[in-house]
């Protein structure tokens, strides 16, 4: 058995970086020397193990990997507490995006009108992109002139905007689209009342980040029916980010091979030394937490699947032979 | 010895390598100097591409389908400040004016500083002005300027700008719009002041715009400050079937299926009888498949949409009674379409009776009524005799009474498609035409006056942008704060 523990921790220092400036500068950014500092950090565990080992018969051996890999906002300029919307001392890959107007204790505020959701006029991290940890899980098993090969792979955690599902809640190809209140948007009735609030008076007074400098708002309970459609576009297909974020979280069959070794007694009547036929299956399984899409395939530089191709399943064999 | 001369060889190797950092900064492959005519062309495309389908949204000529537009129900919040891309432009023309000495160039980076400034003020209220553009002197975190101080230099941009420019000077090359006529570029700049002064209706008891006496001083003075006479002196891209001159909105798949007419536009040309209906839209899915002869130029054929209304109601009138016409199919599949028009004659002639019915030049606003309308009806084709025909219509007809809400009425008809946001600033102005609300529109039902400021101000130039919020909304970045320019003095 043999373990290979990595925590390993570097600077990234003196960095040529594009410094966002107000645009009515004439300018987007202008290119400097950073004063900004970032802690690259993680782990990395590989476990080898042999559990079984009858000789020609039967083996077992197993490779398990986790990593983790963080990035860090370590050190700004004197006085300074965020950039590009990282706070000082915390991870750089957050999704940044619009979301929802909400109240105090969290509610989506509705306009009392249309009973359609608010949008809030600041963008608000929506997660982190980067996954909690990633694994891989590899085993190999012999009998006699059999050898199996198996390995197993996922990502825990991270979220992505999915293009996918905004498209086919909007669309009604989603199957979360079939309620009682589409068949009443069908005979004409709004009927839809969604779970919220509407502001009853009073008034909200941010800072410049959005942050709540004064709130005398009033709320009740959002008791307005609106068209199940129209709620759907809103919600799902207007300006906000906040309702398309789904989990990264899979785990994938990524490969089986099954090899049989041809015996050699065989072979030695033939003068070919050694042959092997193998069959090989990629992509048999993936388990995630989210349907109709592949979280593996979306942009992980952004955090975006703009409608990426899965990963396709494979078949095929092998044929080895040595002279 | 042999040690000794190495190490000397290998010095002078490593000191004449060396060549200034200054010099290394500079990219031999790219010019650090242009002529400013090359300048002119992209900032003439990017000024004068005014076809906007957002803004046809906000102004109640369109309605879309696919989607609760925040543009048809009122949900908008921040924009761009995209204009100070183009204002950099302007500034660099400047500057490579001056170095070759065409001083043509100059005056016309005036009138392009005066019109993206304009357009930025309107939609926003104070912005960086006096300090803004500070990036060429590493200055990045730019003042907001009163929008009293900014039109003011506007208008002293303008002026100078217009008496400027002389033929004198040098021939104006790369220039699309005018192929470098200066009468025409004087009348382009006389037209945009009086279009600035006529924004400024409001303001008419301040002392020190004195707007009344600027307006008539370019009327009365037409050799001095010669203005728009006809079509032909429109600023306008005339678009070529050639990559990225196209019709901005060619093969735009959203027009044949997803945008439609809204009702209290197509009722607003239906009760005048107007035929630039036909020259816009297409009728019905209803009257198109009952197809009577002659449906297409039956006012019956053609209808709308309540911009107001909620989707889902939208959607069954037209899947379900056929109701709603479409963009006419040239605004989608020819590449040339139109002109895409930013400033009109048409436009000018109706600012021109509007300033007549206010009593502010000494003129007959009939007779500039008409002249406008004249113009639109020529831009789309139509015969003279059907444009008599219509100015004796008894809706058309000039009547002194309501003599604003005409002149404002038939000026939005001749925006369609063109201008952008003009439509929608006249009638922040003046209240005319009524744009429709109703049980869907966000925003409490309201029109919003403005645009809250870009996100990016709020990220990179705190301090300021929010000296400016608190001087004008009392802290509140309110898409309904009323700027100083809708406070009537």
């Amino acid at each position: 058995m043999g373990v290979d523990v990595t925590y390993y921790r570097s600077l990234d220092t003196d960095l040529l970086t594009q410094r966002n400036v107000a645009n009515a500068s004439g300018f987007a950014t202008v290119i400097e020397n950073a004063e900004e500092k970032y802690v690259r950090r993680g782990w990395e565990v590989i476990v080898n193990a042999n559990p079984v080992n009858m000789g020609d018969v039967f083996s077992w051996d197993i490779t398990v990997n986790w990593s983790r890999h963080r990035r860090i906002l370590e050190e700004l300029p004197a006085g300074e507490v965020e950039l590009n919307g990282v706070s000082l001392g915390e991870r750089t890959d957050i999704y940044l995006g619009d979301a929802f107007l909400r109240s105090p204790n969290g509610d989506i505020i509705y306009d009392v009108d249309s009973g359609l959701p608010l949008t809030d006029p600041f963008r608000r991290s929506l997660g982190n992109i980067s996954p909690d940890w990633t694994y891989g899980i590899s085993n190999s098993f012999r009998y006699k002139n059999f050898a199996l090969n198996v390995s197993v792979d996922g990502r825990h955690g991270g979220v992505f905007w999915s293009q996918t599902i905004r498209k086919m809640l909007w669309g009604g190809t989603h199957p979360a689209t079939v309620t009682e209140f589409r068949d009443m948007d069908n005979q004409g009735i709004a009927s839809y009342v969604a779970e919220g609030v509407n502001v009853t008076g009073g008034e909200l007074v941010t800072d410049a980040d959005g942050n709540v400098i004064s709130d005398s708002r009033t709320f009740s309970p959002n008791a307005t029916e609106t068209f199940w459609f129209d709620w759907l576009n809103r919600y799902y297909h207007g300006q906000v980010d906040e309702s398309n974020m789904q989990d990264q979280t899979f785990i994938k069959l990524r490969e089986v091979v099954l090899t049989y070794q041809l015996p050699e007694k065989l072979m030695d009547k033939i003068f070919i030394r050694n042959a092997s036929i193998s069959f090989i299956g990629r992509n048999l399984l993936m388990i995630s937490n989210v349907d109709f899409l592949d979280p593996e395939s979306i942009d992980i530089e952004t955090g975006d699947e703009l409608l990426q191709t899965p990963s396709p399943r494979s078949f095929g064999f092998n044929l080895n032979v040595t002279f | 010895m042999n040690y000794t001369k190495t190490l000397i060889f290998l010095i002078a190797i490593t000191i004449t390598s060396c060549e200034s950092f200054d010099d290394l900064a500079v990219n031999p492959n790219k010019p650090t100097q242009v002529n400013p005519s090359l300048i002119l062309t992209d900032l003439e495309f990017r000024a004068f591409e005014k076809v906007d389908l957002n803004a046809a949204l906000a102004v109640r000529y369109l309605t879309f389908n696919d989607n609760v537009s925040d543009f048809q129900y009122y949900g908008w919040q921040r924009f761009n400040f995209r204009e100070y891309d183009q204002l950099r432009q302007a500034q660099k023309m400047i500057e490579e004016a001056e170095r070759i000495d065409a001083p043509n160039f100059v005056a016309l980076s005036k009138f392009f500083r005066a019109y993206f400034f304009a357009e930025l003020t309107f939609r926003y209220g104070d912005i960086p002005y006096t300090e803004a553009l500070g990036g060429f002197e590493n200055e990045f975190n730019p003042q907001y300027d009163a929008q009293e101080e900014v039109i003011i230099g506007i208008l002293r941009d303008l002026r100078e700008a217009s008496q400027e420019l002389d033929e004198v000077n040098g021939a104006i090359g790369g220039d699309i719009v005018y192929e470098g006529d200066i009468t025409k570029w004087k009348k382009l700049i006389n037209s945009f002041r009086l279009r600035v002064l006529m924004s400024l209706s409001l303001k008419e008891g301040n002392a020190q715009l004195n707007i009344r006496n600027e307006f008539a001083r370019i009327f009365d003075n037409p050799a001095q400050f010669p203005v728009f006479e006809d079509n032909g002196d429109n600023a306008q891209l005339v678009f070529q079937d050639v990559d990225g001159s196209r019709y901005p909105e060619f093969r735009n798949r959203s027009l044949p299926t997803a945008y439609f007419f809204s009702a209290s536009f197509v009722n607003l040309l239906r009760d005048r009888e107007d035929p630039r209906l036909f020259k816009i839209a297409q009728p019905d899915l209803k009257s198109r498949q009952a197809g009577n002869p002659g449906f297409e130029t039956d006012f019956d054929s053609y209808s709308g949409l309540d911009a107001g209304a909620s989707l889902s109601d939208n959607v069954a009138a037209i899947s379900n009674e056929g109701l709603g016409s479409l963009v006419a199919e040239r605004y989608f599949d020819d590449p040339v379409n139109e002109p895409g028009i930013a400033l009109s004659y048409a436009e000018v002639a109706f600012t021109l009776a509007e300033a007549a019915a206010r009593g502010w030049i000494n003129a007959d606003p009939a007779n500039y009524y008409e002249n406008g309308i004249k113009a639109s009806m020529e831009f789309y084709g139509i015969p003279e005799e059907e444009q008599e025909m219509y100015l004796q219509h008894p809706m058309v007809a000039y009547d002194q009474g309501k003599g604003i809400e005409m002149i404002i009425t038939q000026k939005y008809i001749a925006f369609f498609m063109n201008s952008e946001l003009e439509p929608f600033f006249n009638q922040r102005r003046t209240g005319f035409p009524t744009f429709t609300v109703g049980v869907a529109t966000l925003n409490g039902g309201q029109i919003p006056k403005r645009w809250m400021y870009p996100e990016r101000e709020l990220d990179f130039n705190e301090q300021n942008v929010n000296q400016a919020i608190q001087r004008q909304f009392g802290g509140n970045d309110d898409i309904n704060g009323k700027m100083w320019l809708l406070e009537a003095e």
